[in-house]
């Protein structure tokens, strides 16, 4: 059974008086524990089709469906519950607040959870232990590198144990020896059951995914499972 | 050009445009009115007095411990002034004399020129020239036969003054309003004896001798001469002279000076909180300026890419504000000279249409330090920075300085609002005091300065003529040196007789003997703080103290006042009570108030109108008599400083607003910079409820930490002011209560524009761009 499925989902921004559309009808079913890979070129709707998956913004028009719930129904609490229990973010630019510590950062889900401060950061230690950053939890992150900045955000995203792990050009900013390690914690998510959802320009990377989809214009030109 | 500008972001920015506006134009309303207030009591008390001619400089100056310059230097002065000036010179009145006659006398040593600097013309006679020479003032002349004869035979003269002119009435001088008394402020032209600038040394009965005192200063410019010009150099010679002497210079009589301290007061308060304000403003300005650079940061490295040097950046940043607050402080300065008079009037405030150019440049000023100030931050942005997209890296701080400005704005705001208000309140406060202690059945009768007799007289026929249920007595205060211990102050000292005590509600707390009336001849009761002062714990009764060389024998502590008790004397803590015939010889000598007042308590059962008319009716033979109901005199008071209190608290309360103008700009220009912080934060699983109450909590730490240090800066403030002023203690809980409710509230609604656009946010739009 899919785990989540796009039906017919449209988007449109206002932009100026006029009306942009970023995905034109898109239909796509992602299994559970798939590595799925996206590709296209900038403005094609990736980062659109990632934000709609990831529930942090909403179809014009279409059904969105996780694990046969429709989630255009849920209302901004239940969004954010949603997101909370059930996605992990990684983006390009790393997202961390600059105000905390990396342990407090990855932290940060779990408190929203409502987990105790203890049980949190006893979790977040072991998210940072997972991705090789134990020894820099109480750095901040302009005190740490691109690579381990990205790491901290991606221990972040795991620490809640997602069913879903969406990645918006995880590795635009690293260099290759950071890019390879957050590939290879991906890789890791995925093998522990995460569906990993990914955002790339990078094609070295459709090679780690098991399934390749290549959208244009707001439409999937290539879905390499069909 | 403006990269891009969010509508949330356009309300923030026109929160602070606005703020800088209003703020400018206010503070220069504030001191616009200053301005205009001032002038307004100049002319008035000119117009009054007519007694010196308007452009004339008075000079007063104080060595310490002793005051004026001596004739020599005088001379000096009127040498260095050339032919632009005529310089004259006074003394301060020195005597006052209290006979049956003549009522009362003011002895005043003058040069020459004085005469013709006040305008005024001898009907007879010539000006004094020498030691003992003395011209009369017409009422001298005209309410007395004294002449040359009556002067010679006064016994506190050293030497027999020769009477050798007789002055013209002088036209337009104040005459004291038919239903009261003159008093001490009451020197004219008229009621003087003026001797030569030397005059004759004062003998005075205990021992003290009064050598020719130092003379004050009168310039009267020649035409076309600026008075400020002559002000600038009277002052500057004096310095020369005495580095460390206090000057006090002023334009217009002698008279005007007295009158001018008291506004003075007027003036400081003003003066406070246009500095408030102009603080406020460059707060505000502040605000902007930071605001506008974080907004343009990408604009300003990219301009710099683009070939634009720090200084067109600095000059680019500075321009808004600058404009803003010259339109704000043109505002002010048009709105005063048009509309203030009437609000002035509506007070009864003195005002005169003058002008207030002089307004703009020192407001300016101080907003473009301000600005330019800030604006030097604008000058250190690198033309690399912010252009390359969204991984640009912020560096973490933990402090906000703008945080700290809204806190300090805010905490400005409270404090000034605190500062007004209890201030108002403690002297309301003290006036309701008054007002309570006068009660509602006291009459009294005032007499003038001097008329001792008159007093005793009054009094006696009161007592005898009066139905028993009234209580009459009689009360004068001077303030006299104590010497105890070795040690010599000065202390306010009743004289008392009568049933005063018992009028008063004044209870003895220890005493000698179980007499419940005034202390007898020789005797003297002291406050409780006095006697604290004075004695520690130890038993005062039985000791004696010297007060005016006179040795009293102390009878009596007065229970001290309960703070909830009101009372018309607020120092009574800290005085002695003395029986009012020990006082008599120090009256007349000293002179420092007028005769003994008489105080009738009609019973609570007769009418406040009833009594002052039993009372009016049984001194109907007695002229220059005034009769009162004690309350009228206070509640005049009370009125005018409740209509100052009113004003000042608006005006307060609009430095609120303009706060919260600014703290509103502060939370839109951090919201802007935490745009992505939230969006983050809400992606991870945070509602939007808990964002709003992340924020809220924020905003309320924010208005409790500026309420609390506001509050603190107010109080300790206000508790300087009272205390000078020897006010009670406004501070009630409701007043703090009242702070800090304002002070959250400023915060709360300042949040409230920024707390809206939250809910629109785009959360994906926010991730990408963090904009």
């Amino acid at each position: 059974m899919a785990m989540l499925v796009l039906d017919d989902i449209r988007k449109v921004y206002p932009k100026g008086p006029s009306l942009v559309a970023a995905l034109r009808g898109v239909n796509l079913s992602v299994s559970k524990g798939e590595f799925v890979c996206i590709t296209g070129p900038s403005g094609s709707g990736k980062s659109t089709l990632l934000n709609i998956m990831g529930a942090v913004d909403w179809p014009s028009s279409g059904r969105y469906l996780f694990e046969g719930r429709d989630l255009s129904r849920l209302t901004d609490a239940e969004m954010a519950r949603f997101r909370n229990r059930r996605v992990g973010f990684v983006f390009q630019s790393f997202n961390l607040l600059v105000n905390l510590t990396a342990l407090e950062n990855v932290c940060l889900p779990l408190t929203y959870r409502g987990l105790s401060r203890k049980e949190s950061r006893a979790r977040a230690l072991e998210a940072l232990s997972r991705v090789g950053l134990s020894d820099r939890a109480n750095h901040y992150p302009d005190q740490l590198s691109g690579g381990e900045e990205q790491r901290v955000a991606f221990a972040r995203a795991i620490v809640t144990e997602p069913d879903l792990l969406i990645a918006d050009e995880p590795t635009g900013n690293l260099d290759s020896h950071a890019a390879g390690q957050v590939v290879r914690l991906m890789k890791e998510a995925n093998a522990r059951g995460t569906t990993v959802v990914l955002a790339t320009h990078n094609l070295e990377l459709v090679e780690v995914a098991s399934r390749h989809i290549v959208l244009q214009e707001g439409t999937i030109r290539l879905d390499s499972a069909s | 050009m403006v990269l891009s500008e969010r509508p949330s972001l356009a309300k923030a920015r026109l929160a602070l445009q606005s703020s800088v506006f209003v703020g400018c134009g206010l503070a220069s309303f504030l001191l616009a009115s200053i301005i205009h207030v001032r002038a307004g009591a100049l002319t008035e008390i000119s117009a009054d007095l007519s007694v010196a001619k308007p452009d004339a400089v008075a000079v007063y100056v104080y060595k310490g411990d002793s005051y004026g310059l001596t004739p020599e230097e005088l001379r000096e002065l009127a040498a260095r002034l050339g032919a632009s000036a005529t310089v004259a010179g006074f003394t301060q009145p020195v005597g006052v004399v209290g006979t049956p006659d003549l009522r009362y006398l003011h002895y005043v040593g003058v040069t020459e020129n004085y005469f013709s600097v006040l305008g005024l013309r001898l009907q007879s006679g010539r000006l004094p020239r020498e030691y003992g020479e003395c011209v009369l003032g017409a009422a001298v002349a005209r309410e007395t036969a004294l002449g040359t004869a009556g002067l010679h035979r006064h016994p506190w003269l050293e030497t027999p003054l020769t009477v050798v002119g007789y002055l013209q009435p002088a036209t337009g001088t104040i005459a004291p309003p038919a239903s009261s008394p003159p008093d001490f402020g009451d020197i004219t032209p008229d009621t003087c004896v003026f001797c030569w600038e030397r005059i004759p040394r004062v003998l005075y009965p205990h021992g003290d001798t009064l050598e020719s005192p130092g003379l004050h200063v009168l310039v009267e410019p020649k035409p076309g001469q600026q008075p400020h010009t002559i002000v600038e150099s009277a002052r500057e010679f004096v310095l020369e002279r005495y580095p460390g002497a206090g000057v006090l210079v002023g334009v217009g009589s002698v008279l005007q000076m007295t009158l001018r301290a008291v506004q003075g007061n007027l003036e400081r308060h003003y003066a406070y909180l246009a500095g408030t304000y102009l603080l406020l403003v460059s707060l505000v300005v502040v605000n902007l300026t930071l605001y506008d650079i974080a907004r343009n940061w990408r604009e300003i490295a990219l301009r710099r890419c683009l070939g634009a040097t720090r200084l067109d950046v600095w000059a680019r940043q500075a321009s808004a504000p600058l404009l803003l607050s010259a339109l704000g402080t043109g505002a002010g300065v048009v709105f005063a000279a048009l509309w203030g008079g009437r609000l002035a009037d509506a007070l009864g405030l003195p005002w005169d249409d003058c002008g207030t150019a002089a307004v703009v440049p020192i407001v300016l000023v101080l907003v473009l330090i301000a600005t330019l100030a800030t604006s030097l931050k604008a000058t250190s942005i690198p033309p690399n920075a912010r252009l390359h997209g969204p991984a640009f890296r912020a560096r973490r701080h933990r402090l906000d300085v703008r945080k700290l400005l809204a806190c300090g704005t805010l905490a400005l705001a409270v404090a000034c609002m605190l500062i007004v208000t209890a201030c108002g309140r403690s002297g309301l406060l003290e006036m309701k005091r008054l007002l309570a202690a006068a009660g509602e059945n006291v009459v009294l009768v005032r007499l003038p300065l001097g008329a001792d007799e008159l007093s005793a007289e009054c009094s006696s026929v009161l007592s005898h003529t009066l139905p028993p249920s009234y209580k009459v007595a009689r009360q004068t205060l001077l303030h006299l040196p104590l010497e105890h211990g070795g040690r010599v102050r000065e202390v306010p000292v009743y004289g008392v007789e009568g049933s005063f005590l018992e009028l008063r509600g004044w209870t003895i707390a220890r005493r000698d003997g179980k007499r419940s009336d005034g202390p007898g001849s020789g005797e003297c009761y002291i406050g409780s703080t006095l006697y604290r002062v004075l004695f520690a714990e130890a038993d005062p009764v039985g000791q004696q103290v010297l007060i005016a060389g006179k040795r009293l024998r102390i009878a009596g502590v007065v229970a001290e006042r309960p703070s909830q008790i009101l009372d018309l004397m607020s120092d009574r803590d800290s005085s002695v009570i003395v029986c009012l015939d020990d006082l008599t010889d120090v009256a007349l000598v000293r002179a420092q108030t007028g005769a003994p007042d008489v105080w009738v308590a009609a019973p609570h059962s007769v009418e406040l109108s009833e009594a002052l008319d039993v009372v009016a009716s049984r001194l109907t033979s007695f002229t220059d008599v005034h009769v009162e109901p004690l309350v009228a005199g206070i509640q005049a008071l009370a009125t005018a400083r409740r209509a100052g209190t009113t004003f000042l608290t608006a005006f307060s309360l609009s430095g609120l607003v303009i706060a919260a103008f600014g703290v509103s700009a502060c939370f839109a220009a951090l919201s802007l910079d935490r745009r992505r912080e939230r969006a983050i934060r809400r992606v991870l699983g945070a509602t939007k409820r808990t964002i709003r109450g992340m924020v809220l909590r924020e905003s309320c730490a924010l208005g409790l930490t500026a309420s609390g240090i506001g509050a603190l800066v107010g109080m300790v403030v206000s508790l300087v002011v009272w205390r000078a002023q020897g006010w009670p203690d406004p501070f009630v809980a409701d007043l703090l209560l009242v702070a800090v409710t304002a002070s959250l509230v400023v915060a709360l609604t300042s949040l409230l524009p920024t707390a809206l656009d939250l809910s629109k946010e785009n959360l994906h739009e926010l991730l990408r761009t963090g904009e």
